[in-house]
């Protein structure tokens, strides 16, 4: 389930920045990822999260609800299955915390999540590294029209990691509407071959924002997250000292 | 031939002597064999013992897991047909998986095996290696631990602790456990990682109720690598039966060191017991060939008096077969009976820096000895025909002198 | 003893020509088979630590006392103390001094992770002290930073191949570092602990770890040298309380002196058995002959001979055989130890494959030292002594009549 939690942070981060970046009219690649950059600060973010993880071959599912602040600072509530309630993950910049009611925080040395986060996936690296821009070479091409797309063209983004970038991946894809929703963000290995796609579909309207609201993740070897985002909130006040090991144990005397 | 007994029991002291001279190369083959073979023995159980078994079952490798193996999630129709086939002396179900250990703000990767105590418990190399504390039981939440570990952490007997479950595959279990047991392995390594804990407890680690990383099981009957074999037939019945995604691996490739090790050392006993082998043929050839020469006056004379030589060179080979036979007989009998009463009083143990190092692979530090009717009927034949063979050829030429010449003979 | 039984005793034994020699025969087989199978024994142990000296740890290493029992950066060579460490080798004849900073971490490509140990290095030092360049199966051993050197295992494990990028993952005071290393070559690891093993530059396994010191400095003494020697002259060089030790190979391989005192052990009884069986042999023939000549010492003795110079007659008999024989069999068993030490046996060829799993080089080399001659010697002493003693006893105590008779 971790690694899923982590999964998750990526796509919604992307989500939440390139939806800021939508306020704006470029067509620019660079331009794009610029405003993900500055949309990154002090982007304030809430929802509900429910996952359905399908991996190795059982089903499991878990309803999270979610907060995060700019890159740094993020944190999950576990609500769903009852024995998980009121555990959660904590992000603080370079840390990753885990609470459990009645053992209290544990920090996480990254090597062991990294660890358990197998094959493809952004991993807390990914993440806590936070301008894409750094590591990766981007370049926009417009896709040719599509016969049976009735709407306008695509973009695509292709984001390609600078050779000594700590970075995997071959090339990531970003498939963007030219209304700025994504609509597919495609992880290559660096023989060209795909490790993972995750899809976005069911948008909805916040705002200035369209934001699609199911996020399905495959990879290679068959195994399959579907994150269903409920009641997304936007840029709303909230105090960093939320973002604390304090905040779950209050849910827990609360109970 | 009863003239050849009438012989042997005139001359006493040479017959003893040549009975002897058979009888002791032939108890020495034994008793090396004995070694030997219980060495290999001792480390092929090593090596099959909880951590490889005969044969595991596994889940296959689709993705890449680091250090993890793959989970089954539902082991028992597994189960069912391993318990179904015959010739397999027990199994047990394992658990294995890396986690995180945590106490206060210090933490550790670990990896933790789930087994299930009272099946491993006669047999876990841990189990014998606790310092502190008490080895698992069924039913609790206890873990057991490394001495380098405790340290690392802080840690005695009745601290708690947290573990934090870290298989790729699975979800994350957070359990707060109280450490029941503290072992040594002088392997640093071991004692920093290995963490025992109780099935159960892996698998809330895991949060993956019945599920295993693998089935671990012994073969009826396989001694040694000399009939392990057999392992091989038997799981071959398995095979079918299986659900689908699952292997079966046999202890070579689960314990290659040791594979590799017992596949030099075999060819190298062979050598050493061919050296034995070679000593005592020499003894015996120095035995039988002299006591036959020294008799060559004496077959002249016989000759002389008119014997053929095939009859007098019959009397030798039956003198020297009947001897041999006897000596070979009473000394593979010998080698048994002290092999035998060793083995009553457990062995012959061992004493200095080996004592630590033997313990750290489970091993009892202790020489033991190994009869096996195959060897044992190998060194009293071989001895025998090298015995016949011996005297055969003073014998023959013996017979082939003219009497006169036979009675000067003077060497 | 006196000069006349010396010179009866040997034209005794040069009158029975056959029975000498196989006598002697016998004392020669157990003598040149004790040494051979002891210097064999010997040279396949040191074998596998050479092999283990020569690809991994080195002669000796230099490195921080809390190293060993928790081997994390931290706890490695400060940077003060490792130019107290460079001090005490200056001048040193050595052939090499290679410094290491060894992380732990892990190492990820697009398919997989698994952990890993990141051993930093310089590689035109290492090379002078170990001979991993010499192990590369594909690909070419690491140059300047941001280049990796995998093993072959690792680099099956997480479906690497030569050309890509890993990332590797540590643990430093900050927090996680990471980085991007390209994959310039995969080795195929002599010895299995070095299976999850990445060579990489210092410079890399201090951006990781984020220690500005060493984990160790690995020396490479010239051949012939001793270990022993060079180990106190660098451990008396250092400073009181400086905390550094130096380790030799048994101190970094501590299970290692246990093993190879358990094969010790393991060949006595094998000795033992050796000189029972050769002495029994020796024996055995003795006593033959003194039955034999039963009829002829009664003579002998009938005719005035002292009873006692019959029995140091006897005495020498067993000596002299005993003693030839052990300057034959000890002669042809360091002919052919010295002779294995120059070619080594091709255990390789023998046993194709193997080899690598357990750490053995694939040509053993036996060994010319130790004191494989007392085990010999044991085999001889015992052999005179038993072979001596009953016929001895028994010429001592010869009636003259009844030996006539019944001889």
């Amino acid at each position: 389930m971790k690694r899923s939690i982590v999964w998750l942070l990526l796509p919604l981060t992307l989500l939440v920045a390139i939806s800021a970046a939508a306020q704006e009219e470029s067509l620019d690649a660079g331009a794009i990822l610029d405003r993900v950059n500055e949309a990154w600060q002090g982007d304030s973010f809430h929802a509900t999260v429910r996952l359905e993880i399908a991996l190795a071959g059982s089903t499991k599912y878990h309803t999270l609800e979610i907060w995060t602040l700019g890159e740094e600072l993020a944190l999950i509530r576990v609500l769903e299955p009852e024995e998980d309630l009121n555990t959660g993950y904590l992000q603080l910049g370079d840390e990753l915390w885990y609470y459990a009611p009645g053992i209290g925080a544990i920090e996480l040395p990254a090597i062991a999540l990294a660890d358990a986060v197998f094959g493809a996936g952004p991993s807390l690296e990914d993440l806590s590294h936070g301008t894409l821009s750094e590591d990766y070479e981007e370049s926009v091409q417009v896709l040719p029209d599509d016969p049976d797309d009735e709407s306008n063209a695509h973009w695509l983004l292709t984001l390609v990691p600078h050779p000594d970038a700590p970075v995997v991946y071959g090339k990531l894809e970003i498939r963007v509407t030219t209304d700025f929703a994504i609509e597919r963000l495609t992880y290559y290995d660096q023989r060209g071959d795909v490790l993972q796609t995750a899809t976005f579909s069911d948008p909805i309207e916040i705002g200035e924002r369209t934001f699609p609201t199911t996020i399905v993740i495959e990879d290679a070897f068959g195994d399959r997250t579907i994150q269903r985002i409920g009641d997304p909130v936007f840029d709303f006040e909230i105090d960093p000292s939320f973002f604390s090991v304090e905040t779950f144990e209050s849910w827990g005397e609360s109970e | 031939m009863k003239a050849a007994l009438r012989h042997l029991k005139r001359n006493r002291g040479r017959t003893i002597l040549t009975l002897l001279a058979v009888l002791i190369p032939v108890y020495f083959i034994v008793f090396m064999f004995g070694f030997a073979s219980a060495n290999l023995s001792d480390m092929f159980e090593t090596a099959t013992r909880l951590d490889a078994g005969h044969f595991q079952i596994r889940h296959e490798a689709v993705r890449g897991l680091g250090s993890a193996i793959p989970l089954i999630q539902d082991p028992d129709a597994a189960l069912a047909v391993v318990d179904a086939t015959e010739g397999v002396e027990w199994r047990t179900v394992r658990l294995d998986l890396p986690a995180l250990a945590s106490v206060d703000d210090r933490s550790q990767t670990v990896y933790v095996q789930g087994v299930i105590p009272e099946e491993i418990a006669p047999i876990s190399a841990i189990g014998e290696l606790i310092v502190e504390g008490t080895y698992l039981t069924t039913g609790q939440d206890g873990v057991v631990i490394g001495e380098e570990l405790a340290g690392l952490l802080k840690l005695a007997v009745g601290d708690e602790m947290v573990l934090l479950g870290a298989h790729p595959e699975a979800g994350i279990g957070v359990l707060k456990v109280p450490v029941v047991g503290i072992y040594n392995a002088p392997a640093a390594e071991l004692g920093r990682t290995v963490v025992h804990a109780t099935l159960e407890t892996a698998r809330r680690l895991a949060r993956t109720p019945g599920a295993a990383t693998a089935i671990v099981g012994r073969i009826e009957e396989v001694s040694g690598p000399w009939n392990a074999d057999r392992i091989e037939t038997v799981t071959s019945g398995f095979a079918d039966g299986l659900p689908a995604g699952l292997e079966v691996l046999g202890w070579e490739e689960l314990a290659p060191q040791v594979a590799a090790y017992l596949r030099v050392m075999v060819p190298m006993l062979w050598v050493f017991a061919g050296v034995f082998f070679a000593l005592g043929a020499l003894v015996v050839v120095n035995t039988l060939y002299l006591s036959v020469m020294e008799r060559t006056r004496e077959l002249g004379l016989i000759l002389s008096l008119g014997a053929t030589r095939w009859r007098v060179m019959r009397t030798i080979l039956v003198e020297a077969a009947l001897i041999a036979v006897a000596g070979a007989v009473y000394g593979a009998v010998a080698g048994v009976a002290v092999i035998w009463i060793i083995e009553a009083f457990g062995g012959i143990p061992i004493w200095g820096s080996a004592v630590q190092f033997m313990k750290a692979v489970g091993l009892n530090p202790v020489l033991h000895l190994r009869a096996s009717a195959s060897q044992v009927l190998l060194a009293a034949a071989s001895m025998v025909a090298v015995a016949v063979l011996a005297a055969w050829f003073p014998a023959y030429r013996a017979s082939k002198l003219e009497p006169v010449e036979a009675m000067r003979y003077v060497e | 003893m006196s000069l006349l039984a010396g010179r009866i005793a040997w034209r005794n034994l040069w009158r029975h020509t056959q029975r000498t020699v196989l006598m002697i025969a016998i004392v020669a087989f157990g003598s040149c088979l004790i040494l051979l199978v002891w210097g064999i024994i010997d040279g396949f142990l040191a074998s596998m630590t050479g092999s283990q000296i020569d690809y991994d740890l080195g002669d000796f290493q230099l490195r921080a006392v809390r190293y060993a029992d928790d081997p994390v950066p931290s706890n490695g060579l400060t940077p003060d103390q490792v130019a107290e460490a460079e001090a005490a080798l200056a001048d040193l004849r050595v052939d090499g001094a290679a410094p290491r900073l060894e992380v732990y971490g892990m190492a990820r490509s697009a398919y997989g992770t698994d952990g890993a140990v990141l051993r930093g290095i310089d590689p035109l030092k290492e090379r002078l002290v170990t001979r991993i360049a010499d192990t590369v199966v594909e690909g070419r051993p690491i140059a300047e930073p941001g280049e990796v050197l995998l093993s072959a295992e690792l680099a099956e494990s997480l479906d690497v191949r030569l050309g890509e990028r890993i990332v590797v993952l540590a643990q430093g005071e900050s927090g996680t570092n990471s980085r991007a290393f390209t994959a310039v070559g995969f080795f195929s690891p002599p010895l299995a602990q070095l299976d999850h093993t990445l060579f990489a530059s210092i410079d890399d396994a201090r951006a990781l770890s984020e220690w500005e010191g060493l984990t160790a400095i690995a020396v490479n003494l010239p051949r012939g040298a001793s270990t022993g020697r060079a180990v106190s002259e660098v451990a008396s060089r250092l400073q009181e309380g400086s905390g550094i030790e130096v380790a030799d190979y048994y101190a970094l391989n501590p299970l290692a002196r246990v093993m190879i005192g358990g094969s010790v052990i393991k060949m006595i009884p094998f000795v033992v058995m050796i000189s029972l069986l050769a002495g029994f042999g020796v024996a055995n023939t003795a006593f033959y002959s003194v039955l034999e000549r039963t009829r002829e010492f009664g003579v002998m003795t009938a005719v005035g001979m002292s009873r006692r110079l019959l029995a140091q007659v006897v005495l020498l008999e067993s000596v002299f055989v005993s003693a030839i024989g052990f300057l034959v069999g000890g002669g042809v068993g360091y002919g052919l130890l010295i002779y294995l030490e120059r070619f080594g046996i091709r255990f390789g060829d023998l046993v194709p494959g193997m080899t690598a799993a357990l750490g053995i080089p694939s040509v053993i080399y036996a060994s010319t030292s130790g004191w494989y001659w007392v085990a010999a010697f044991s085999v001889v002493v015992f052999t005179a002594l038993v072979a001596a003693w009953y016929p001895a006893r028994r010429a001592n105590r010869l009636e003259p009549v009844t030996a006539i008779r019944e001889g």
